[in-house]
């Protein structure tokens, strides 16, 4: 009898276990049902906006490709996006002049991948800063790299689709850049395809000197360009006690404002964006609104706003100091036009010239050497150079370099490069030197006018 | 009762409890399909139609040319196509790879059969840590991938870019051809020297070597599919600096005694000797239509 009862207990148990009560639905919906419902709902949200939508990317300073990461400058880049229900979308970009202009469309789709995720799937302005080729995204990340900018993203809020606002916020799944799409208005949709965006880029880059001075109200400040190339800024003030404060901060550029990433604080005034920039060119000088409200003006200076005077030296003594040299990938910038000598346009450049201090004996001279670096059978080869008597330091706090002669043979087709670059660097008033913000890097800027400047870079 | 026939009794009922009790009549229909089933879906335009109409139907070919990264390299910088170059990239890719391959075999019964059945689109090329790049790659004779397609252009003067293309075309088309029948052994005894290094070599260097290009001396299959490619489209950095056809590359070799020169000759001879046994085709008669169809396609 008690194993009748253990078998009939067995029994009851199955049962019980047994017994489904569960729904596999949530408010009557399929697993499927809610995902597709959800991407409708995403999809719905990009497209339902009159006036579309302005998304800026901001990247980690760190680049992917093929599981190798490349450290560089962060950066900065604006769009203006239209969704249709077609799966197209049209966009302008602050990347360069002509996509700020000239609209562009392509393609997009929302998909569920481990989030739910919107994809630009075919080529379009988003796509040239993460570009693989340098050529196309001028990323300072070197080959295969772009500027670890995305263009498939994660819908990052953590929220119900229909429940998102003006702001969506996306993360980027390869590079982790982050981006943020805030709903235009009639206004900025109409300043877009007015070309106002271009022009705020032109103007931007109408002050061709190295140090642009900023006076809004009581606040004056100075910009310098940053290590992320055109897109970045160097800030300097002087604190209550005259010393020099400085920020960085990438930059990006829509129809109405040039609008600073990370938000500056001088004193009372926070600097968020410069509106409303109007370039007079009988002046020279641009004027713009801080935050869209303090009137201010932005003019080009020949002087730092104060100079490092112990820069030039320890700039020289720590190449010196370990018998190596100065790198410099960009070359000269002269008048607003990158290497402005064309020295990458040399025959088998090798990508960067040299500044190597105390290079070579000449006569009883200790010289230093400037040279474009060239490749000759795989080897990276001094072929020709400029040679430089040992450097003035003056008391203001510059360098000067008294020419000396030529070293090696300069091949016809070199010559104006050379000839270029061997001036410039002998110009009798000198160099600033500027010390960057990663405290590696030198921006050497000429104090003649300030309009040429060669960036040097620490390589060991 | 017995002890026994209780048992019986209460193993059945058990039974049937049992298998009454995991009867369940709740299941929720399956209305709508798992999101992503049978591929990604969006709205058709000129260019799906295009595919359809152009590959697919006569073909058997898909093309994806929609940023699909677990179809590519995952996880690499690549950017997918410019959508306005997919089309006219098509269209040269039928003129100059397709039709010399119908023309010579009298219909779309080979292509049809032996092509991989998808053809992956990205814009820009992949690149390797190395600093070498791939553009293009065969995938076990079922997916052929073209990258550079944003660099595509059917202009005269940007022709060796659409050179490029169209060799890595019939360098991945052979890979496919020999993944179904082999070449012949002996043909990986013509060469020693392969190497994975192979990028540190210039290709003028390799033809003296006896390899037509430098990513020839990479591994015997890419040399036998190198030699396909350059016969009928010509190969890289030839004296011109830029694309030249085949015989001008052999220049490179050295003379016509040179063992460099004679190398190259005897892996033409296998390749000629190959396409005739196996696939019945006239080699040299299919190199003369594609260099027809290449000198008709460029403006």
């Amino acid at each position: 009898m008690k194993k009748l009862s253990i078998y009939f207990l067995a029994a009851a148990i199955m049962m019980a276990g047994c017994k489904k009560t569960y729904d596999d639905t949530i408010g009557g919906q399929t697993p499927d049902q809610r995902v597709s419902a959800a991407m409708a709902a995403y999809q719905n949200k990009l497209t339902q906006s009159t006036y579309g939508w302005i998304m800026i990317e901001t990247t980690t300073g760190t680049a992917f490709n093929q599981g190798v990461s490349q450290d560089g400058p962060v950066a900065s880049f604006a769009y203006y996006m239209q969704f249709t229900d077609s799966n197209k979308v049209t966009m302008f970009s602050d990347f360069d002049t002509s996509m700020a202009a000239v609209p562009k469309t392509s393609d997009f789709r929302v998909k569920s991948l481990q989030r739910p995720a919107l994809i630009f799937d075919t080529y379009s302005y988003l796509h040239v800063p993460c570009d693989p080729d340098p050529n196309v995204s001028k990323s300072p990340f070197g080959f295969g790299y772009g500027w670890g900018t995305d263009f498939e993203f994660s819908f990052a809020d953590n929220i119900d689709a229909a429940k998102l606002g003006d702001t969506i916020h996306l993360t980027g799944n390869l590079n982790s850049a982050g981006a943020v799409l805030v709903k235009a208005t009639k206004d900025q949709h109409d300043a877009y395809y007015a070309g106002a965006l271009k022009a705020n880029i032109i103007n931007w880059g109408k002050i061709l000197n190295y140090f642009k001075r900023v006076t809004g109200g009581t606040t004056v400040f100075e910009m310098t360009p940053g290590l992320g190339g055109a897109k970045s800024v160097d800030i300097n003030w002087l604190d209550g006690t005259g010393n020099v404060q400085s920020a960085n901060s990438s930059l990006y550029f829509t129809a109405t404002s040039v609008n600073l990433v990370t938000p500056l604080s001088i004193g009372n005034q926070v600097v968020s964006s410069f509106n409303n920039l109007v370039w007079n060119a009988g002046t020279s000088v641009l004027t713009a609104n801080i935050n869209g409200t303090t009137a201010a003006t932005i003019a080009g200076n020949i002087a730092p706003l104060k100079n490092d005077i112990t820069a030039p030296k320890a700039w020289w003594n720590k190449a010196v100091n370990i018998g190596e040299y100065w790198v410099s990938t960009s070359n000269f910038h002269v008048n607003g036009v990158d290497d402005a000598f064309k020295v990458s346009s040399l025959a088998n450049y090798a990508g960067f010239s040299i500044f190597w201090p105390e290079f070579g004996v000449s006569g009883g001279i200790n010289y230093d050497l400037v040279s474009p670096i060239l490749a000759v059978n795989g080897q990276a080869t001094i072929a020709f150079g400029a040679a430089y008597r040992p450097p003035n330091f003056t008391a203001g706090g510059t360098v000067i370099f008294p020419f000396l002669g030529t070293l090696g043979t300069v091949p016809a087709a070199a010559v104006a490069t050379y000839t270029s670059l061997r001036q410039k660097i002998a110009e009798p008033a000198g160099f600033y030197l500027i010390l960057k913000e990663d405290k590696l890097t030198y921006d050497m800027v000429n104090v003649a006018d300030a309009k040429s400047w060669i960036q040097w870079q620490w390589v060991f | 009762m017995k002890v026994a026939s209780i048992i019986k009794f209460c193993c059945t009922m058990f039974a049937v409890v049992v298998l009454a009790s995991c009867v369940k009549d709740d299941f929720t229909p399956l209305t709508t399909a798992p999101p992503g089933l049978g591929g990604d879906t969006w709205a058709q335009d000129d260019i799906d139609k295009f595919i359809l109409d152009s590959l697919t139907v006569p073909f058997n070919v898909a093309v994806n040319y929609r940023w699909l990264p677990g179809q590519l390299d995952f996880p690499s910088d690549i950017t997918p196509p410019d959508k306005d170059l997919v089309v006219p990239l098509l269209k040269g890719l039928l003129a100059v790879a397709y039709n010399p391959y119908t023309q010579q075999t009298g219909s779309t019964a080979f292509l049809r059969h032996y092509l991989p059945k998808t053809l992956e689109l990205a814009g820009s090329a992949e690149y390797l840590p190395n600093g070498a790049i791939f553009l293009g790659q065969a995938e076990g004779g079922t997916a052929m991938l073209l990258y550079q397609v944003n660099q595509y252009s059917r202009l005269k003067k940007d022709s060796n870019n659409f050179k490029q293309m169209m060799h890595t075309m019939h360098h991945e088309f052979g890979h496919i051809l020999n993944q179904n029948v082999l070449y012949p052994v002996s043909f990986k005894t013509i060469s020693t020297g392969y190497t994975g290094n192979w990028y540190n070599i210039s290709d003028a260097q390799a033809r003296q070597m006896g390899f037509i290009t430098s990513y020839a001396q990479a591994a015997p299959d890419e040399d036998f599919v190198e030699m396909v490619s350059s016969m009928l489209t010509g190969g890289p950095n030839g004296p011109s600096g830029g694309y030249d056809e085949y015989e001008q590359l052999l220049t490179q070799a050295g003379s016509t005694t040179s063992s460099g020169y004679q190398t190259i000759k005897a892996k033409e001879a296998v390749v000629v000797d190959y396409f005739q046994r196996v696939w019945n085709i006239d080699f040299y008669a299919l190199r003369a239509k594609c260099r027809f169809a290449f000198v008709n396609y460029l403006q």
